[in-house]
């Protein structure tokens, strides 16, 4: 009788990449080549329905960083996501402090506050436009029946208030996921050691600064990273809050490219802002990777 | 030597897993789509117009064709929002439904891969009194129809009638009138706003300032094809709704506003008037009959070079590359059959217009204020009016550059004739683009 010798571990790992090929296969396929054929795309100049086209080389990703419009679709879209992603952080550390004190019906508290994460972009951006609309909005009206403003004012009109009102939106929209992340990092929170520094004299304050925060850090930088992703594709809220502001000042990247791509027929143009966010984008997603294995080493320490 | 073997019956395992899995994706990829290869099925790509009746009608017209003649008839409806990346993705794929009800103005600029249907279109339109005039520009290039035109719809004043009568007013008849009667109705009621349109990037606004720009004279560009968009014309209209904004008979938040927020505020009552398709009457008459009994529908205004309005229409069309020319040929043929096109029109009770003349008598014009509708599409004018249908018009409307110079004198504090200047330039270098584009 033959015995059979047991694989080595490399052996074992090497069929494992075997497992893995048609899947690298059909990435290849579904998203590589795509997104290939679209990256020479957005190296050509064709409109949308027209049968003859011409290789331009760069002139397209130029046109991005050379057109008013589109470079500041551009940095309003980042500006944008880094404001209302860190107004999502700060106002769930307080509601994670609030929330940690005994509040009457804490259990009901954490679905109801879950509540906007169920909600659609699109029904978010209407139900906010209930409230900034200039004449049937219920901001206007409470305002102007407790005499504070003579005139309704006109939310979306302005540049300032128009980005509050949009921003308020979106991290109304937004802040359930980091509230999701901190308490689940929450639930697994050593809670004797904030009881030791309590008894070594550190006052709640200190105790939070110096112990619960630096705890929660990797929840909130993650957290922070993905929402900041999801802000900087935002749609919907955007559009249905004045469909991009006048002159299109609120318009972000996606707004733009969907505007020059689709209703305006220059596809080439369009992809090439597409392609103009994806470094940036790629540059987040690392961080977000390297961030989510330092936590998981620390917890295995 | 036993674990060599293994480890090359696994590779090879693999390794045949994969190319059957890629086999799969290839020709997935490459076969053609079901629809193309049943002739016994029909696909149709609707545009959602807000009418039941009309979306009905239409399903029971494609319906009873496809029973006559034993093909099934799927019908696909797209919101209106969703009709432009729905249409783009057709034409840039070359693959899709097989019958397609897009924007008209987009056939001259998808004409390369559009099927010809000249053919169809003279069988069609012979028992009509032919096209009206904006329908056949728009559905046509060099002569050729792209699509066969379908229907559109009005843009229209629409009145309060209520706050009109109190006041002893009636329906404006020129740009002035309306100025006046804005006034007049402002310092009567000053909670209501007079003159209900947004200024900044939504449908209504994009066409109301068209239309009052060619009513004063001005255009983006001339039938040559030359930017005017800074021409004297062109700022007088521009300096007539600044004074609607100054006098502040427009409301404050008209920057901000979207599609919906001119109907909302109109049949909420806070606006006294304002531009639309007639579908707001038709909202009316649903949610609220006693108020609907009063609105007042009209035309454009006259201007001083005459009395204009922005054409929205809809049409047939259908990729070259289709499989099934007889098949739409004998659907379009019954659809355009008179009966079948009339009890269309019918069913949207007013909220399209034909866009084949002849159907005039048909009962939903009936109604005085309907008639307006009939009247409209005697001033229509297509998008890049005087000049062709083209990509670059398209865009200069679609990228709401006429707005924007409002914005750039309201809100970013330039004078009217630097907003048109850099309008000017905006213009030239859209025009340009699409010059470079082959």
């Amino acid at each position: 009788m033959q015995l059979r010798r047991r694989p080595s571990p490399s052996g074992i790992l090497k069929s494992t990449y075997y497992l893995l090929v048609p899947f690298v296969l059909l990435f290849l396929v579904t998203l590589v080549v795509p997104t290939v054929h679209m990256f020479i795309i957005s190296l050509t100049s064709r409109t949308t329905g027209s049968n003859q086209s011409s290789f331009q080389f760069i002139k397209n990703y130029v046109a991005v960083f050379s057109t008013r419009d589109i470079l500041r679709a551009l940095v309003t879209g980042v500006l944008l996501a880094l404001c209302t992603t860190t107004a999502k952080s700060i106002l769930t550390i307080t509601i994670t402090v609030l929330i940690g004190a005994e509040v009457a019906g804490k259990k009901y508290w954490h679905y109801l506050l879950l509540l906007p994460l169920s909600a659609p972009p699109s029904v978010v951006g209407l139900l906010w436009l209930g409230i900034f609309d200039d004449l049937t909005g219920v901001a206007n009206a409470l305002l102007l029946e407790s005499g504070v403003i003579q005139q309704p004012v006109g939310w979306l009109s302005h540049a300032s208030t128009g980005f509050c009102a949009i921003g308020s939106a979106m991290v109304w929209r937004g802040y359930p996921l980091f509230l999701v992340l901190i308490f689940f990092s929450l639930r697994r929170f050593p809670a004797q050691l904030y009881e030791a520094a309590c008894l070594d004299g550190a006052s709640p304050i200190m105790a939070w600064r110096h112990i619960l925060l630096p705890y929660l850090l990797p929840a909130i930088s993650v957290a922070w990273l993905l929402s900041f992703l999801l802000d900087l594709a935002e749609f919907d809220i955007i559009y249905i809050l004045g469909c991009g502001g006048p002159g299109g000042i609120f318009m972000n990247a996606l707004m733009k490219a969907y505007e020059i791509g689709i209703v305006s027929n220059r596809m080439p143009l369009a992809l090439a802002i597409g392609f103009t966010v994806v470094p940036f984008a790629l540059f987040v997603i690392f961080m977000v990777a390297g961030i989510f294995s330092r936590w998981s080493s620390q917890w295995e320490r | 030597m036993a674990i060599k073997k293994e480890r090359h019956s696994n590779f090879w395992k693999w390794a045949l897993a994969s190319a059957g899995l890629l086999f799969l994706v290839v020709v997935a990829v490459l076969i053609p789509s079901p629809s193309q290869n049943r002739p016994s099925q029909l696909r149709i790509m609707n545009a959602e117009i807000w009418s039941e009746g009309l979306m009905n009608e239409f399903e029971a017209i494609a319906r009873e064709w496809g029973n006559q003649n034993n093909v099934e008839v799927l019908i696909e409806v797209v919101p209106l929002e969703d009709l432009d990346a729905k249409t783009t993705g057709f034409i840039e794929s070359g693959s899709g439904a097989d019958l397609i009800v897009t924007y008209a103005h987009k056939i001259p600029i998808y004409s390369q891969k559009l099927l010809d249907f000249t053919d169809i279109a003279s069988e069609t339109v012979r028992p009509f009194s032919g096209y009206y005039e904006t329908a056949r520009h728009m559905t046509t290039k060099d002569e050729r129809y792209y699509g066969l035109p379908l229907y559109s719809w009005s843009h229209l004043w629409v009145y309060n009638g209520e706050a009109l009568s109190e006041l002893g007013l009636q329906p404006a008849n020129t740009y002035q009138e309306a100025l006046t009667i804005a006034q007049k109705l402002a310092a009567n009621a000053p909670r209501v706003y007079p003159f209900g349109i947004g200024l900044g990037r939504d449908d209504d606004c994009a066409m109301f300032l068209q239309a009052t720009l060619w009513a004063f004279g001005g255009s983006v560009v001339d039938g040559h094809g030359n930017v005017v968009i800074d021409s004297p014309e062109a700022e007088r209209a521009y300096e007539y709704v600044l004074a609607l904004w100054n006098e502040g008979l427009i409301p404050p938040g008209a920057f901000g506003w979207q599609g919906i927020t001119n109907n909302r505020n109109f049949l909420a009552k806070r606006i006294a008037f304002t531009m639309n398709s007639p579908t707001i009457l038709l909202a009316a008459q649903k949610e609220m009959p006693e108020f609907a009994k009063s609105i007042l529908l009209t035309t454009y205004p006259e201007g001083p070079a005459g009395r204009f309005s922005y054409a929205t229409g809809f049409a047939f069309t259908a990729l070259r590359s289709t499989s099934k020319r007889d098949l739409l040929a004998n659907f379009l043929k019954f659809f355009y059959q008179p009966s079948n096109y009339r009890r269309l029109i019918t069913a949207g009770r007013g909220a399209v217009n034909p866009w084949l003349r002849g159907c005039e008598d048909l009962e939903p014009f009936q109604d005085p204020r309907l008639q307006s509708c009939l009247h409209s599409l005697e001033i229509e004018r297509h998008v890049g009016w005087p000049g062709p249908v083209t990509a670059a018009a398209a865009e200069v409307f679609q990228r709401r550059i006429l707005a924007n110079v409002l914005n750039d004198v309201v809100n970013n504090a330039l004078t009217l004739k630097q907003a048109l200047a850099k309008a000017r330039a905006d213009v030239e270098e859209i025009y340009a683009q699409h010059a470079i584009a082959p």
